[in-house]
């Protein structure tokens, strides 16, 4: 390992925190509280240590933190660039949620430490280059994130969704190794004409890599699978912040490579992967019998769009798919910590078998509707800023893509609307009295924070200010698009 | 200490004699153990193989790559086998004790009836597929100085991908995977032969098993959703769904404050 300087790279800080707070995670796991606040001091410190510029130096006595400083290990560097800066804040701070959430929700034993792992490997991906390692760092990740999906079930099929996960994951692998070499031998071509068919393949490698990374392609992907088999949170945490990282890699390769950013190819592919993942999102979602399943449309339907905006190159969809990243770790964090005390009070998540549990948990219920609502679309949350943004980025020249954006997200309100009526629609007789009145049964931490999340939901919605605000810094920092 | 050096150096020095060995001979034997894997899966002869075929990697990587350098692929991979075999037995164990067919017992009383269809079946699957690897790898073969290698990368590419999508059992799905990565690492070594994408791959083969032997302990495990019944107790349920210290939340949620009121809010009326 070299450093470059006789200051401490903040790269290496923000892979080493959080490692080291997964540390007293997992031995003192028995103690939720110290396991998730070591979690939270982790991600909080750097949080904190990325708000600084990547041009300033904090002056720790001792050893100054060079922000924006390069690490050189075993040839490869690490730094933390200003485009990248703003991400990472967004990933931890999604990560902060589900962390938070976690407290009195608990997700599985090893949560908040594989969690932390996962976290520090994705912040890897994003600042390692050359951005080979970054394919190995995910893949690293999915390892972690295979044991997570999987958390204490048991028994045969129930590790199909961990399974999908590792294997499309590592399916993408070769997509980006292939994309290294070949950028590698397109380099060497001098001829202009010549070098753009050079750099065709990794182009269309890249893309396929991305759209399997992020659970485009093949239709139907871990997506649905993690999202019945995980712990609602684990499948949240999965595509906010790793999924988030995927994304916030496509702006930095399209910040990067001209050839990327120009190739047709890449953007007819990344349309076909969005529209279909959109479309089959929006298609089954209102059919649906599970909240599980609810929540897998969800997925489909903000992972299609969001393919869909990162093919725009104007600073509005930036912006655009900063806030929808954001906001997605609110809206799915709230959905699954709702969804958490429904499969625990039920065994379940099936309409049926929920028929009147609302009555019995009405903030779960709340929680659980506000945040699907919100990744529908529905105004007055944080998810109708999202749509209002892609309209606004869809509205000038994709009006079919955005009509179809539209009925998706009316399709998934359909669904909800179909599990709220039965959330809180009478007992079956047969129930005993597992599902009836009165309310109120839940421990008072965990009413705290689904009231807490449910307000978060609407207060973004209804003063977006400050995800607007980090959503325009974000864009600001690439320049693609100039 | 100096025996361990020692007996690695020796290693290295096979591995680099070995590497002298024709391509043919290799590639042969590196076809073989990926057949038997895909055609017979049965952990306790398709660990053997993948063992055989992390050194058969092994060997060929050292014919690119430093021997050295090369060693970590059969150290790495036969670690992750280890780790999975006894996996695996723990599954068979407790498999056994529920009184379901177990590795051993499938070998000692093979099932003839029922074993040349399924074999048959997985026979054409894998002659497709090595036909497939075999055109690919004339049509569009790798580039780098060792094309030789790019056939065997083929076809453990294909046949990986192969396993995962023809089964369901996490060890069979993890073992096509294992296969899979091995033919990546073939194919792309030999274009960066450099140490710290060996020993990330290395790392990554040991991780990756990690995974897998996790999810083979989970997949031995009793039905704990799939046997309930719809209207099975919420309770057995929650333990099976997050089970351990996840079951405190549902005791947190099912009985505290309704004991508090003396209500008996849970008895079944």
């Amino acid at each position: 390992m070299m450093l470059t300087s006789a200051s401490l790279p903040a790269s290496l800080l923000v892979v080493l925190i959080p490692l080291a707070a997964a540390v007293p995670a997992y031995l003192f796991r028995r103690w939720r509280s110290v396991e998730v606040l070591a979690a939270l001091i982790g991600c909080g410190l750097v949080m904190a240590l990325l708000s600084q510029p990547a041009t300033v130096t904090i002056p720790v006595p001792g050893l100054p933190i060079d922000v924006g400083g390069r690490l050189d290990l075993l040839g490869r560097t690490l730094t933390v660039q200003e485009a990248d800066r703003l991400p990472l804040v967004v990933l931890f701070a999604s990560a902060l949620v589900m962390f938070g959430l976690s407290w009195r929700l608990p997700q599985g034993r090893l949560f908040v430490p594989l969690g932390l792992g996962i976290l520090a490997l994705v912040c890897a991906g994003i600042m390692i280059r050359p951005f080979v390692f970054a394919a190995l760092a995910f893949e690293a990740a999915a390892a972690l994130a295979a044991v997570l999906i999987q958390a204490e079930r048991m028994g045969p099929l129930s590790t199909l969704g961990a399974q999908r996960y590792l294997a499309l994951s590592s399916l993408a692998l070769p997509a980006f190794l292939g994309a290294g070499y070949v950028i590698g031998q397109a380099a060497e071509v001098t001829d202009p004409a010549l070098q753009s068919a050079a750099y065709q393949p990794a182009a269309l490698l890249l893309a396929l890599g991305f759209a399997l990374l992020a659970g485009a392609v093949p239709l139907y992907t871990w997506t649905h699978a993690v999202a019945n088999q995980a712990s609602p949170l684990v499948t949240a945490f999965l595509s906010t912040v790793v999924t988030g990282a995927v994304t916030f890699l496509f702006l930095e390769f399209k910040q990067q490579f001209d050839w990327f950013r120009g190739s047709p190819d890449v953007r007819e592919a990344i349309n076909l992967f969005g529209i279909t993942t959109l479309l089959l999102g929006g298609v089954i979602a209102w059919a649906q019998r599970s909240w599980g399943r609810i929540l897998a449309c969800c997925l489909s339907v903000d992972l299609g769009v969001v393919l869909l905006i990162l093919n725009h190159e104007t600073p509005a969809s930036v912006e655009a798919v900063a806030f929808a990243i954001a906001a997605r770790g609110v809206s799915l964090g709230v959905f699954g910590a709702g969804l958490s005390v429904f499969r625990s009070y039920a065994g379940s998540d099936d309409f049926a078998r929920l028929r009147g549990a609302g009555r019995r948990y009405p903030l779960a219920a709340l929680a659980m509707a506000l945040g699907a609502f919100s990744i529908a679309g529905l105004p007055g949350t944080v998810g109708f800023v999202v749509r209002w943004l892609n309209v606004r980025v869809l509205s000038g020249t994709d009006l079919e893509v955005m009509m179809i954006m539209l009925l998706a997200g009316i399709s998934i309100g359909w669904g909800v609307l179909r599990g709220l009526f039965s959330l809180l629609a009478d007992p079956p007789e047969d129930a005993g009295n597992v599902a009836r009145p009165p309310s109120f049964f839940l421990p008072r931490g965990v009413s705290v924070s689904l009231l807490l999340g449910a307000l978060v939901v609407v207060l973004l919605g209804l003063a977006p200010g400050l995800l607007a605000e980090l959503a325009r810094a974000i864009a600001s920092a690439y320049t693609f698009y100039r | 200490m100096q025996s361990i050096i020692a007996f690695v150096s020796d290693l290295v020095a096979l591995l680099d004699r070995l590497s002298r060995l024709a391509t043919p001979p290799l590639l042969a034997a590196l076809t073989a153990s990926v057949l038997l894997i895909v055609l017979v899966r049965n952990w306790r002869i398709a660990l053997p193989a993948l063992i055989i075929q992390y050194v058969l990697v092994g060997i060929m990587l050292a014919r690119a790559i430093d021997p050295g350098v090369a060693l970590i692929k059969p150290l790495a991979g036969s670690l992750v086998c280890v780790a999975l075999s006894i996996a695996a037995q723990y599954a068979d164990t407790r498999r056994a004790g529920r009184g379901e067919s177990i590795a051993i017992e499938r070998i000692r009383r093979i099932a003839w009836h029922s074993v040349p269809a399924q074999v048959l079946l997985r026979a054409v699957a894998a002659a497709v597929v090595l036909t497939a690897a075999f055109g690919a790898a004339v049509r569009f073969p790798l580039p780098g100085d060792a094309r030789e290698l790019g056939l065997g990368a083929y076809i453990l590419i294909s046949c990986g991908i192969l396993l995962i999508a023809t089964t369901s059992e996490a060890l069979n799905v993890g073992i096509g995977l294992l296969v899979f990565l091995s033919g990546i690492e073939l194919a792309y070594t030999p274009l960066e032969p450099s140490i710290s994408v060996s020993v990330l791959l290395g790392f990554m083969t040991l991780l990756v098993g990690v995974a897998i032997a996790y999810l083979t302990l989970a997949d031995g495990e009793a039905l704990a959703e799939s046997e309930l019944p719809d209207g099975g107790q919420p309770r057995a349920a929650l333990q099976g769904r997050l089970g351990g210290r996840a079951s405190r939340f549902a005791r947190l949620l099912f009985q505290p404050r309704a004991v508090d009121r003396g209500v008996a809010a849970n008895q079944p009326e």
